[in-house]
């Protein structure tokens, strides 16, 4: 991939085509987000595009590849930009800034336009190379240097215990009785219910 | 997003599913009138409309036909978000919706279900991030909404109280009516794969954090959400096997797989259980569909489903063994394929063996479909100590008998050692049931330790010595005299088994040879010579390996002890004595016990770069890594220094190396069972200028 520029832009998040691998590998993403279509598979978002095209007037919604960096994202992208002249993004979360060097190592016909970093995500804008474009080389090693330095976002602390003694006795007893509930006469099996509803 | 960026309040997902045919008689979509009737009762929420935010995920063919302005004009006062996803799937949409979530809480919502009026702000005011908010839920079945149901009773007799997580997974096992923290619910992902129960699945995640908590603040109705009842939906799907048991034993498998703290175990379990007893309920009334469940449980690799209380199948063959799947061990390994190859259904009494080997679940996809019972026994383990030994026999044969008194005697009995234990409890069952057909296997000598000098072995008094003795008494080899508990057990199997195997000729000729000849013409009319069993073609593929090669080298893999063995002391003088550009073209992959002894080994020689040292991985994935090696190499055990009048020994990786088709060299010693073997290549053990001959071939045959 060439550059032809690494002037900060702000990405798209409104009203655009999101290709990703899968939903389960999506990280979290930039709260503005609204009315995206997700995608999962590039060909699903070359027929949706065409029918877009075929039924409504309007411009093509902005397509973000997020995460991405298959063979298909890269010719996805390529055609979009190359073919359609259409707004291409990748977004890369920081925790696995490989799938954007991945990306630019494919798509060798493709340039970066804008750049953009926040806490959690790297974004480059699509271009056509032009001809003062100059090789990614260095960009690429800074990004995956760059990683190194990021903290991973998720992370899940709980706090400590709190609860009650009785409630420490009702949940350390109920598994001990309930085995030998079928043997206790039913009059019995109703008090102690009775007792334990006091109790809590 | 950490849980300090995100905004306070509550993220509300809805997933909706669209079909292009979801376009009712006056021309609006059904979808539209749902989901204007959920965010209706958000709009009329107690709680402060900047604290709240909603997420429609609009998914399936049809989201096209959605009016995302629409949705957001008719509501003004709610800030809604509308997403699509053209590809179908409840969880495929909440996972979009947990990622864009930016609200501290999270909570789900069905489309087609509403919100009470205080459900957000009750639900907000008891929220914290070490807690699951679980609230009161109402069935709605569009005439009237009731409280009864068997969910809301267990939630409403939990009123006011909160409780480790852990002791009310039930509360797991839906998707509705929780409010849970969005840093949480963000460090999960809802399965793609699982056609139903996702929601199970998902939530059963949370188990792998320690100290959650599920609080349940009221049963009052006004806080409760309500679901519409519907007689079609995923969770009231009529019984079938797709639904019942393929669909119930994928989410056991992802349950299963989580790796919880030893306080949230007994959680885990409850929520595989509860899975599980659908496929019982169904297996019991289609008792004809119960192999078919087994082989769907081995083809999605769930291994370790005790499946013998749905098995109505009577074995034929009883099976000591003790040492079997899923406990780690050569021997395991090889009974376990020893039953799959033979076909036939066992039951098996194998030894608790946790103390000295570790648990590899996935051999038990070996064995599974065979097995109609099988019973680990509770025993400290033991190669040596004869009370111990004794004690597995005592109650293996207790737990045998009380199966065989239950369903039936045995045809078959079959029992196979290193470990002795195994023909110990076969010598008392053959005592106990005569007419039972036992076959004894002998892997290796049982008397003689790996350098031919007897093996130590105290016999101790007590009920299995008296037994065996009196066995030995009654048969023609009374007057074989013994020292040790190893002689008396091999002489009990060699005079009681009906059938004897082992496992090359050098090893019976070396084991009968210490005994009158007689009654070794008589123990050989009866033996056979079984080499151990190659795995079956499926077995290779069952397991995975994602171990990088370089191929423009040549691979040569080695599974085994390295450190200070002969044969290997060959391989690294021949290849530190190539040439450095043949050295650089090869790379020989050992996988080892300890790998880090290896590379001390190697430090400071010309092989140091050539040879990767490798941990020992699990069985399924040894098996699916041999076929990508070039070659597999295999050497003798070193018998130079020991008392053997032949080499006894056959490795068995050799019966795996072979089921591979990849070609062997062996480094071997002459005459022994290895030389014999059908190898691609061969050198003899410290013949280093063999091994650089074989080494040559190798590389020129790639040139």
């Amino acid at each position: 991939m060439k550059i032809n520029s690494l002037d900060p832009f702000q990405p798209c998040t409104r009203h655009a085509i999101a290709l990703a691998i899968n939903s389960t590998e999506i990280p979290s993403l930039p709260p503005e987000i609204d009315a995206f279509s997700f995608f999962f598979d590039s060909a699903q978002v070359e027929q949706f595009a065409r029918e877009q095209s075929r039924f409504s007037s309007e411009s093509i919604a902005p397509l973000i590849i997020i995460d991405n960096a298959s063979d298909h994202a890269v010719k996805l992208a390529t055609s979009w930009v190359i073919e359609s002249r259409r707004h291409c993004e990748f977004w890369a979360h920081r925790h696995d800034l490989a799938s954007l060097s991945d990306f630019m190592s494919k798509a060798d016909t493709l340039a970066i336009d804008a750049f953009s970093i926040d806490t959690h995500w790297v974004c480059v804008r699509l271009a056509e190379p032009r001809i003062d474009s100059y090789p990614d080389t260095a960009l690429r090693m800074g990004l995956l240097a760059g990683k190194a330095q990021y903290t991973p976002a998720l992370q899940t602390e709980v706090g400590a215990l709190k609860f009650s003694a009785a409630q420490m006795i009702i949940s350390s007893l109920i598994p001990l009785v309930k085995p030998i509930k079928k043997y206790i006469p039913h009059n019995v099996v109703i008090i102690l219910y009775k007792l334990l509803e006091k109790f809590r | 997003m950490t849980g300090s960026e995100l905004l306070p309040g509550i993220s509300i997902i809805i997933p909706s599913f669209i079909q292009p045919t979801d376009v009712a008689i006056d021309g609006r979509l059904r979808s539209d009138f749902r989901l204007h009737q959920v965010l209706r009762s958000i709009d009329q929420q107690s709680l402060a409309a900047h604290l709240a935010e909603v997420i429609v995920v609009a998914n399936g063919d049809g989201v096209s036909l959605l009016d995302e302005t629409s949705i957001s004009e008719a509501h003004p006062t709610v800030h809604i978000r509308v997403l699509k996803s053209l590809q179908a799937g409840a969880g495929r949409a909440r996972n979009i919706g947990i990622a864009v979530a930016n609200r501290s809480l999270l909570t789900f919502v069905d489309d087609d279900d509403t919100l009470n009026r205080e459900f957000l702000q009750v639900g907000l005011s008891s929220a914290g991030p070490d807690r699951v908010v679980v609230l009161p839920i109402l069935d709605d079945d569009g005439s009237i909404k009731t409280a009864g149901n068997s969910l809301n009773v267990r939630i409403k007799g939990m009123e006011s109280s909160t409780l480790p997580l852990n002791s009310t997974p039930w509360v797991l096992g839906f998707n509705s009516c929780k409010i849970i923290p969005t840093e949480v619910a963000k460090a999960f992902r809802y399965s793609e794969d699982i056609a139903s129960g996702e929601d199970v699945v998902y939530f059963a995640h949370l188990l792998t954090l320690p100290s959650l908590l599920a609080t349940f603040p009221t049963s009052k109705i006004e806080a409760a959400y309500v679901r519409t009842v519907r007689p079609n939906s995923v969770s009231r799907q009529n019984s079938s096997f797709e639904f019942s048991v393929q669909q119930r034993l994928q989410c056991v498998r992802e349950i299963k797989a989580l790796e919880v703290p030893k306080s949230n175990e007994n959680a885990l379990k409850s929520l595989i259980n509860a899975q599980f007893s659908f496929v019982e309920k169904f297996l019991q009334s289609h008792p004809d569909r119960v192999q078919d469940a087994i082989d769907y449980a081995v083809s999605i690799g769930l291994a370790g489903v005790d499946w013998s209380a749905l098995r109505r199948e009577k074995a034929d063959t009883l099976v000591f063994s003790y040492c079997f799947p899923p406990y780690s061990d050569t021997s395991a390994n090889v009974v376990a394929k020893v039953i799959r190859n033979r076909g036939a259904l066992v039951d098996v009494f194998y030894a608790d063996m946790s103390r000295v080997r570790k648990k590899d679940l996935s051999t038990r996809l070996i064995v599974d479909q065979f097995l109609v019972h099988s019973e680990e026994i509770n025993v400290e383990p033991s190669f040596g100590n004869w009370s111990l030994i004794s004690a597995y026999a005592a109650k293996a044969l207790r737990a045998a008998v009380k199966r065989t008194r239950s369903s039936g005697e045995y045809r078959k009995l079959y029992s196979r050692a290193l470990w002795s234990g195994s023909h110990v409890a076969a010598a008392l069952y053959k005592r106990k049931f005569p007419a039972v057909f036992w076959e004894a296997e002998f892997s290796d000598p049982l008397v003689l330790g790996a350098d031919g000098t007897p093996r130590e072995g105290a016999i101790t008094h007590g009920p299995t010595t008296f037994k065996l003795k009196a066995m030995l008494r009654k048969s023609a080899w009374n007057s074989v005299s013994y020292a040790t508990h190893f002689e008396l057990t091999e002489i009990v199997s060699l005079a009681c088994a009906d059938r004897l195997i082992f496992t090359n000729s050098n090893q019976r000729d070396v084991m009968l040879s210490r005994y009158p000849s007689d009654l070794k013409d008589a123990a050989f009319a009866k033996s056979v010579i079984a080499s151990h069993p190659q795995p079956s073609a499926d077995l290779f593929t069952m397991g995975h390996s994602d171990y990088k090669l370089d191929s423009s080298k040549l691979n040569i893999g080695y599974f085994g002890n390295f450190y200070g063995n002969r044969g290997m002391d060959d391989l690294i003088s021949a290849v530190a004595a190539l040439p450095q550009e043949a050295r650089e073209k090869l790379q020989i992959h050992v996988f080892t016990s300890k790998p880090a002894d290896l590379e001390v080994q190697l430090w400071g020689t010309a092989a140091y770069d050539r040879i990767r040292a490798n941990s020992y991985i699990p069985y399924l994935d040894f098996l699916a890594l041999l076929k990508q090696f070039d070659v597999l190499l295999v050497n003798d055990v070193d018998v130079s220094r020991s008392t053997w009048a032949s080499n006894p020994f056959l490795p068995s990786k050799i019966a795996d190396y072979k089921g591979s088709a990849v070609p062997i060299w062996g480094i071997v010693s002459k005459g022994s069972p290895l030389s014999y073997e059908p190898l691609a290549f061969t050198s003899y053990v410290g013949d280093v200028k063999g091994a650089i001959s074989v080494l040559q071939d190798l590389l020129a045959g790639r040139e």
